[in-house]
C-alpha cells in the first residue's frame, strides 16, 4: 500500500486505509504517523517538518510486550531532546487511557468513524498466522492485503478472534459508532467500468448496455478504463473513457506494466473517489485489486461481471479466485447454458467470501424499440432492393472461415442473394474482401437495430451477436462460431441454437455444401424463425443489482 | 581448412535461418506500410459507424504525474512498419496530433510515417486529443496516449518518468512543442 506523502505508516498495517474514510481526518494537511514504530521509523521526518504532527499511538499488535514498551520508551526519549510539540491519539478511549497511564502525558481518543453497515454479516479478522487474514469458516484464509478496511466495513461487522489488542482497537475503530439516521447524500454516483482487450467488442458491448441503464436511472458519472480499441465508441454513446494500452501493446514486461497501471488507476481513483469500480472479464486485474487496496481511494464497491459458457479445456480454480475479492459477481445469463461445459457452470450456487454469484437474464445492447424498420434500415446502410445476407462473422475470420464463405458465394449467387460482409469497426479493410464483386461491405455498430434490412445473417455465436439474434432477429440464422482458445465455446452455443430450432450451425470442418444451399434458399424465400426466445433486459437487472450495491449492500437479482 | 569448413554445421543452419527471419521481417514491415498508406488514403478514414443516441463525450480524464520514482520505464514500440520490434538507441518523442481530424489528420500522418517507414528518427508516443485514431494506431502497434484538450507540454513529466520522452513535437508542423528538463 502506498499511503499519502504525509502520512508515515508501515505498508503492511491497514488503519490509513481508514484514517482516509474518516471525515475529520481525510485531506488534512497535518503530517500523521501511524503508529509509535511508524514514528521511531521516520523521525528525522517528524523532527524537521514545521507543521502539526500526530501520532497515532498503539496497543499491544503483532510485536512482544517487551518490545512495545521500548518503542513507547525510545519515543518519549526522543520527544524530550527534541522538544517537538506533539498530539497523541488513540483509536478509542479505552486505549487512550492506557496509552495515557504508559506515556505519562495526555493522549486523546480519536473521534469514532460513522457505523456505514447494519446487517449482520460479519467478518473476521486475525494475525494469529502473521499477516492480517480474513477468516472464514468453511474455506481458507483469505490475505487481508488485497481489501481496503474503507470497504469491509461497509459489507460486514468486523470481529477479530481477541489475540491482539491492536487489532482490536483497529476492528472496533472500522466497525465504527451508529449515529442517526443520515440523509444520503443525493449525489450522482460515480463508476469506473473496466474493459480489457477482448478480440472483438464483447466487453465494451455489454458494459455500454449496462451503463446505459446505470446512466438513465440513477444518474450515474460512468467512465470507462479501457484497454479496448473500441473507446472511440464508448464516447459515442455518451460516456467518458480513459484509453489504456495492455502489457502485449506496447511490448513491455507484465510486472513494470502492472506496477504503472495500478499507480496510475489509483491516482484516478484517488481524484475521483467513485462509488463501484466494475469489471467485465473472466477475473478481475490485479491492478484494479492493488489499486482499491490504497490507503487513499476511497472506499468503492467492486462487482465482477463474468458471462459463462467457459471453454471445457479451461480448468482449474485459479481463475475463479477473484470471486474472492467482488463484492458481487454476476454472470450475464446465456440462452444456451444448459450447454455450458465450462468451470464455471453451476457456480451460481457458491458463496464467495462476501456475496453470492447472480445470474441475470441475457444482456443486449439494443432493446427491442431501438430495432429500425426494413425501410429505414435499409435506407442507412446504403442498401437497394432484393435479397441480403449479412455476413459477420468477426474481425480476421475470413482465414478461418475462407472455405465457408466460398460456400456462400456459390449458394448467394444461385439463390439471387447479395453478401453483405460486417466489417468490425476496429478491422482494417481487408483487401479478400473489399476487392471481391460477389461480397458488398459495410462497417456499423451496433448491428442489431439494422437487422431488419437482411433477410438472413450469418454470424459468429459470441455472446451479444448470439443474444441479439436469437432475441430480436426472426429471419433466418445460420451461425458459424469461432473457436480461439480464448474465446468462449461458441461452438456448444450454436449447436444449442440448432437443437432448439432457432437457427442453423456450420462447423468448421464442413465440407458438404447441402446446408449452406438450403440456408440461402430460407433467405431467399425471406423465411421467418419458427419460434425464438422472448426478449428480456438482463442490462436494467444487473445495472439495478449494481446500483443497490451501492446503496446499501447485496441486492439480489 | 578455413572458418567455414571448421564451423559445425548447424551454425550454418542457424546463420541462413537469421537472414531469412531478417528478410521476412522486412517485408512484413513492408506489407504493412503499404496497408497503412490504403488506410490513410482512403476516401474516409477513421470514420465509425456508430448508431448511438447519446452525445459523443470528449475524453477529459487526464492521468496525474506519478512522485513514485521507483517505477521502471516502459518500451515504446516502433510499430508495425518497422523490421524492429524496438530501438532502444533511438529518442522517445510525444507526437501531438494538434487536434487534427479525419483527412487532415490521415495525411499528416501519413507524412510522419513515410519518413519513419524510410529512415526512422524516433519511438514516437502519440498524443491524441480525440479517440478517432485509436483503433488505427493500435492495428499497427504504436503507443499513445490520450490527452484530451490538455496542453501537450503539460504531459511530458508524466511521459518522461513513463516511458523516457524527452521532447514533445507538432504532428503537422514538426516543430518542438515542449522540451524535457530535469527539474
Amino acid at each position: 500500500m502506498t499511503a499519502p506523502h504525509r502520512w508515515l505508516t508501515d505498508t503492511s498495517d491497514p488503519l490509513p486505509q481508514l484514517i482516509a474514510d474518516h471525515p475529520k481526518f481525510a485531506g488534512r494537511e497535518e503530517l500523521i504517523a501511524f503508529s509509535q514504530t511508524a514514528a521511531l521509523i521516520h523521525w528525522p521526518t517528524i523532527e524537521t517538518y514545521t507543521g502539526k504532527v500526530s501520532i497515532i499511538l498503539r496497543r499491544v499488535g503483532r510485536e512482544d510486550e517487551t518490545e512495545w514498551r521500548n518503542h513507547l520508551a525510545l519515543l518519549q526519549q526522543l520527544l524530550k531532546q527534541s522538544g517537538k510539540n506533539i498530539d497523541f491519539l488513540a483509536l478509542n478511549d479505552d486505549a487512550a487511557t492506557a496509552l495515557s497511564d504508559e506515556m505519562g502525558q495526555t493522549v486523546t481518543a480519536m473521534p469514532a468513524l460513522p457505523r456505514e453497515f447494519r446487517g449482520d454479516r460479519a467478518l473476521t479478522l486475525s494475525r494469529i498466522n502473521g499477516p492480517l487474514q480474513l477468516v472464514r469458516d468453511h474455506s481458507d484464509a483469505l490475505p487481508a492485503r488485497q481489501y481496503n478496511l474503507a470497504r469491509l466495513r461497509r459489507l460486514a461487522v468486523m470481529e477479530t478472534d481477541g489475540t491482539d489488542a491492536d487489532l482490536a482497537d483497529v476492528v472496533q475503530f472500522a466497525n465504527g459508532v451508529p449515529e442517526g439516521e443520515r440523509p444520503h447524500p443525493k449525489k450522482a454516483p460515480v463508476i469506473f467500468v473496466i474493459v480489457p482487450n477482448g478480440f472483438g467488442l464483447g466487453h465494451v458491448t455489454r458494459m455500454l448496455a449496462v451503463a446505459r441503464h446505470l446512466k438513465a436511472r440513477c444518474g450515474a458519472r460512468v467512465i470507462f478504463w479501457s484497454f479496448s480499441r473500441g473507446v472511440g465508441i464508448i464516447s459515442q454513446f455518451g460516456f467518458e473513457a480513459v484509453s489504456r494500452q495492455t502489457a502485449r501493446h506496447i511490448g513491455a514486461e507484465a510486472d513494470a506494466w502492472r506496477k504503472w497501471e495500478t499507480e496510475e488507476f489509483a491516482a484516478v481513483l484517488r481524484e475521483l473517489k467513485p462509488d463501484l469500480v466494475v469489471q467485465d472479464s473472466a477475473a478481475l486485474e490485479d491492478f484494479v485489486v492493488d489499486a482499491l487496496a490504497r490507503p487513499d481511494v476511497g472506499a468503492a464497491r467492486l462487482a465482477l461481471i463474468r458471462r459463462g459458457m467457459w471453454q471445457k479445456h479451461i480448468l482449474g480454480t485459479n481463475l475463479l479466485a477473484s470471486e474472492n475479492l467482488a463484492d458481487m459477481v454476476v454472470e450475464p445469463g446465456d440462452l444456451a447454458a444448459p450447454a455450458d461445459r465450462g468451470i464455471t457452470r453451476g457456480r451460481a450456487t457458491k458463496t464467495t467470501a462476501f456475496a453470492g454469484i447472480e445470474v441475470s437474464a441475457p444482456v443486449t445492447l439494443t432493446q427491442p424499440a431501438e430495432l429500425l424498420d426494413r425501410k429505414r434500415a435499409r435506407k442507412a446502410l446504403r442498401l437497394g432492393r432484393g435479397r441480403y445476407c449479412l455476413i459477420s462473422l468477426g474481425g480476421d475470420a475470413f482465414s478461418d472461415w475462407g472455405h465457408l464463405v466460398r460456400h456462400l458465394i456459390d449458394a448467394a449467387e444461385k439463390a439471387r442473394v447479395q453478401l453483405v460482409w460486417a466489417r468490425s469497426p476496429l478491422a482494417a479493410p481487408n483487401p479478400d474482401i473489399d476487392g471481391n464483386p460477389k461480397i458488398m461491405t459495410r462497417s456499423f455498430y451496433p448491428l442489431a437495430p439494422y437487422l431488419a434490412a437482411f433477410d438472413g445473417v450469418v454470424s459468429s455465436a459470441g455472446y451479444n451477436s448470439f443474444h441479439e439474434l436469437m432475441q430480436l432477429y426472426d429471419g433466418p440464422v445460420l451461425f458459424a462460431p469461432r473457436q480461439h482458445s480464448a474465446l468462449d465455446d461458441q461452438a456448444a452455443r450454436a449447436r444449442f441454437a440448432a437443437s432448439q430450432g432457432w437457427a442453423m450451425h456450420a462447423e468448421a470442418a464442413q465440407n458438404d455444401d447441402r446446408s449452406i444451399s438450403s440456408f440461402m434458399n430460407d433467405v431467399r424465400a425471406s423465411k421467418k424463425a419458427a419460434s425464438r426466445p422472448q426478449w428480456r433486459d438482463g442490462a436494467a437487472e444487473i445495472s439495478d443489482a449494481l446500483a443497490g450495491l451501492i446503496k446499501a449492500g447485496n441486492s439480489p437479482l | 581448412m578455413t572458418d567455414s569448413e571448421n564451423r559445425p554445421p548447424i551454425y550454418d543452419a542457424l546463420r541462413h535461418l537469421e537472414l531469412d527471419n531478417a528478410a521476412l521481417r522486412l517485408k512484413l514491415a513492408r506489407h504493412e506500410f503499404r496497408q497503412m498508406e490504403r488506410e490513410l488514403k482512403a476516401e474516409h478514414p477513421f470514420k465509425l459507424d456508430v448508431h448511438a443516441t447519446g452525445e459523443p463525450v470528449p475524453a477529459k480524464i487526464v492521468i496525474p504525474e506519478t512522485k513514485d520514482v521507483m517505477l521502471p520505464r516502459l518500451p515504446v514500440p516502433m510499430g508495425s512498419i518497422h523490421a524492429e520490434d524496438t530501438a532502444t538507441d533511438l529518442p522517445v518523442i510525444g507526437v501531438h496530433d494538434d487536434g487534427l481530424t479525419g483527412s487532415n489528420l490521415a495525411a499528416a500522418l501519413m507524412g510522419l510515417m513515410n519518413t519513419q517507414y524510410q529512415s526512422p528518427f524516433a519511438r514516437l508516443i502519440f498524443l491524441c486529443s480525440s479517440f478517432e485514431a485509436v483503433p488505427f494506431l493500435g492495428r499497427y502497434g504504436f503507443a499513445f496516449e490520450q490527452i484530451g484538450a490538455a496542453e501537450p507540454a503539460t504531459v511530458l513529466g508524466r511521459l518522461n518518468r513513463r516511458y523516457g520522452a524527452t521532447q514533445i513535437r507538432s504532428l503537422g508542423t514538426g516543430a518542438v512543442i515542449a522540451e524535457f528538463r530535469e527539474p
